[in-house]
């Protein structure tokens, strides 16, 4: 079978996604997939728990809006309602409200689509331990053919994958390459001021790669992680 | 370099046929004080380690086989409700159950009671996704090299929380462990879709293979992930398993029977 443009396009963005350094890159990256389809809004946030606030990642949202979301509303959005009990993509119009007059759900639509957010996609997430997130398009229209959902359900759990590792705090990013000369000036001996002194980086940098180091492989030590590394040949000391 | 290192690393198993010695490498899950149980720090000590089950050893795991074919039908056929999985006799069995297959099992220790499985079929004996018509958007890779991970199971009364579990945690680092140590360097798997970020975190670098699909009422996606120490690392660390959790009882002869000159290096 040879591949549609559709599944080449998707394709093509799990691989420059994960390249992306920053959650606006992604944002980017994502809606110029969508944007075909009628989305021009994305937010990626947490499904909040009861006592929770509204945890956000990623949006485009209207500001006015997303104030108003984040303050009180989130508590009656349906959609979020909804995301919390599947783990199936689904468009806004598959989702169940009370669309009374009047009702709390019902507002919050209808303030929404005065927004300019009128039908939507929503990707929701699960975490290795079970944490709920979701990532949502919206736009003024939104009509999906089948395999143009399957392509966006795609895309969405790759970018939200990307976004959270672009946000994942790291005082010190330290290169690769960089993490490998550590561990071997470690395993000869030397100290962090004898490491700076014949690499660019500084002493908690050098401190951080081994710590990193040291979660990664399971050790205690910086001399233990520069052994460990040099027996699975990660490096040549 | 890496696999020659890795297979030093892990004792000699008897030579002599049938032989009874059980070879256990280190405990592998530990904990932090102090944390919930049932979380992936969990305070309760680790009951439990993966055996390695092929057509050479499978005559010590034979009431364990026959209970991971009942389990498997029990989570597919009757907990997923998927009916291509169901079979009268209770036992879900396909043609790639075969003395080609590699069964990792999860016993408990003590008890010996199976608590989940998995299996590991060669795709160059027949790439059991493209199998499935319309699955795949390119064809599945034949290799020596490549195997396909399946059949997945974990008894319900120890998915004690929601993502993933210890025992699937455990399953997947021993999948990664057996792999590095007989060459296998790729893995595919049909999995379902929410479940990939799962797979991403994990550091396995899933690709896909073709769309998610609606197979058996799921929505499901094939994928082919690397076999590499980073993602066993990581596997480790994100699920604290510390060290090996494989049980490698009996002679087994190596999985690739492909002579490899030059590929270790």
């Amino acid at each position: 079978m040879s591949p549609t443009p559709i599944w080449s396009s998707a394709l093509d963005f799990t691989y420059k996604v994960l390249e992306a350094r920053s959650g606006p890159e992604v944002q980017d990256l994502l809606l110029a997939f969508a944007r075909s389809w009628g989305f021009e809004y994305l937010v990626v946030c947490d499904l909040p728990t009861p006592g929770q606030s509204f945890k956000v990642d990623v949006c485009n949202w209207p500001e006015d809006f997303l104030e108003e979301c984040a303050r009180d509303l989130f508590r009656y959005d349906p959609l979020l309602r909804h995301a919390a009990q599947t783990t199936e993509p689904f468009s806004w119009s598959e989702v169940e409200w009370d669309r009374s007059r009047g009702s709390p759900e019902q507002r919050v639509m209808d303030l929404a689509a005065s927004y300019g957010l009128k039908d939507g996609f929503v990707v929701p997430v699960v975490g290795l331990d079970g944490e709920q997130s979701l990532i949502g398009l919206a736009g003024d229209r939104a009509k999906l053919l089948d395999q143009e959902r399957r392509a966006l359900h795609l895309v969405c759990l790759y970018a939200h994958h990307a976004i959270k590792a672009v946000r994942k705090p790291s005082k010190h990013r330290i290169q690769k390459g960089a993490l490998q000369d550590c561990l071997a000036y470690a395993f000869v001996g030397l100290d962090t001021d004898a490491i700076t002194e014949r690499t660019s980086l500084s002493a908690g940098e050098v401190r951080a790669a081994w710590k990193r180091a040291q979660d990664d492989l399971g050790v205690r030590d910086p001399m233990g992680a520069a052994v460990k590394a040099a027996v699975l040949g990660a490096i040549n000391p | 370099m890496k696999r020659r290192a890795l297979r030093k690393a892990i004792p000699a198993w008897p030579s002599q046929a049938g032989s009874n010695q059980r070879i256990r490498v280190a405990r592998g899950i530990s904990y932090p004080k102090g944390c919930s149980s049932g979380s992936p720090l969990a305070v309760t000590q680790p009951d439990f380690l993966v055996h390695v089950v092929t057509a050479e050893n499978r005559h010590f795991y034979e009431r364990e086989l026959e209970e991971s074919f009942r389990l498997r039908h029990r989570v597919y056929a009757m907990e997923y409700g998927w009916g291509a999985f169901r079979r009268p006799d209770g036992r879900e069995t396909d043609r790639y159950d075969c003395s080609e297959a590699i069964y990792l099992l999860a016993l408990e220790e003590g008890t010996g009671r199976l608590i989940g499985g998995a299996r590991l079929v060669p795709t160059i004996e027949g790439p059991t996704l493209s199998g499935l018509r319309g699955l795949t958007t390119f064809s599945v890779p034949r290799s020596p090299f490549i195997y396909h991970l399946s059949r997945i199971v974990v008894v319900p009364e120890r998915r004690e929380y929601p993502g993933l579990n210890l025992v699937a945690s455990a399953l997947l680092c021993a999948a990664q462990e057996y792999c590095l140590a007989e060459d296998i360097e790729q893995l595919t798997l049909l999995i379902r879709t929410s479940q990939l970020p799962q797979y991403l975190a994990l550091g396995w670098n899933p690709q896909p293979l073709g769309l998610p699909v609606s197979l058996w009422g799921a929505s499901l996606i094939p994928i082919i992930v690397d076999v590499s120490e980073a993602a066993l690392n990581t596997t480790r660390t994100k699920r604290s398993i510390r060290g090996s959790v494989l049980v490698r009882r009996g002679i087994t002869l190596p999985a690739v029977k492909v002579r490899s000159v030059g590929r270790l290096n």
